[in-house]
């Protein structure tokens, strides 16, 4: 009823995963058992993984062998395969996968220095009670601070900052106008 | 083939962990399966959200089950917590596999009509195929 079948053929390209992948799905549709035999190793058509694990490449012979019902039929497909999807471009890109849908996972971003360094002075102004009409009129003061910010030299801003302003770092002058967030390290939970 | 294909759910601590091993199983099966990355926490920290494992079995069920594979242990407590709420355990199975190694098998194996349980299969048989 059944019979063995082989053929083979020499690569075009190098034997990589695409090509791997595609091998062993069309292998997958046969109901015959099929094999493919590179330098020596053979590996079942059907595992993927087999395949890419011959490491095959170009110009090497490969065999393919087929035992089963459609055994000529899985030979014949798999040779086409070889014969084409191991030449550049030889496969089309397939279509990207979506991740689940849900909360976006972008990277989070800081506002922009414009608000950050106005607000900041706010806080240190606010801190050092200097004026009791400053603390009574934040509006005021974050637009003169945003009007005064381009002037002020960096290195007296931070001279001018409470330890806890310094410490992390908060004056970007001249630094893009979103900042990622820094990587948090946290256990894998 | 009109037969439904059985979908594919990866689910990893890191979005990027999953959603690239998504990519490459995809790229390597020809792209007819449905393959649903569900990495990283609701605010994209590492870690696993249930409710993302919960949207990627629905998504990736198509009629034919879904395969699931977590990337490192605790990912597996999220999976089976979600799990224990899906109620149909017969459509679903957790595979225990390498992850970029399965995730390829099973995908390639999903895409050439294998049922659940071969899915399954071909993604566990990844332990056992040595790379050199």
């Amino acid at each position: 009823m059944s019979a063995n079948y082989e053929q083979g053929i020499t690569l075009a390209g190098d034997l990589h995963a695409r090509p791997a992948g595609a091998l062993a799905v069309a292998a997958g549709r046969f109901a015959s058992a099929v094999s493919v035999t590179a330098g020596g190793q053979t590996a079942d058509a059907k595992s993927v993984l087999g395949v890419m694990g011959l490491g095959a490449t170009s110009g090497q012979h490969v065999t393919v062998s087929a035992a089963g019902p459609d055994a000529p039929e899985a030979v014949a497909a798999l040779i086409t395969i070889l014969g084409e999807a191991t030449k550049v471009g030889g496969l089309p890109l397939a279509a990207d996968p979506k991740p689940a849908t849900g909360p976006s996972s972008g990277p989070v971003m800081y506002p922009s220095t414009e608000v950050v360094i106005p607000v900041m002075i706010l806080l240190i102004a606010a801190s050092r009670r200097s004026s009791p009409a400053e603390t009574a009129r934040p509006a005021e003061v974050i637009a003169r601070a945003r009007r005064a910010s381009p002037q002020r030299s960096r290195k007296r801003e931070i001279a001018r900052a409470p330890w806890f302003v310094r410490q992390n770092h908060f004056f970007i002058p001249n630094g893009p106008s979103c900042v990622p967030r820094p990587p948090v390290s946290r256990s894998l939970a | 083939m009109t037969a439904a294909t059985v979908g594919i759910v990866l689910v990893s601590h890191s979005a990027e962990l999953a959603a690239g091993a998504a990519h490459l199983a995809a790229q390597v099966s020809g792209g007819t399966v449905t393959i649903i990355a569900a990495g990283g926490t609701d605010d994209g920290d590492l870690g696993t959200s249930a409710a993302k494992v919960e949207r990627g079995l629905s998504e990736a069920e198509s009629g034919a089950g879904v395969v699931v594979l977590p990337d490192l242990g605790s990912a597996v407590l999220t999976v089976r917590a979600v799990l224990e709420d899906h109620g149909d355990a017969q459509s679903v199975l957790l595979a225990d596999a390498p992850f970029v190694e399965g995730a390829v098998a099973a995908t390639v194996t999903a895409a050439a009509g294998g049922d659940i349980k071969a899915v399954a299969a071909a993604a566990e048989e990844a332990r056992h195929v040595r790379k050199l």
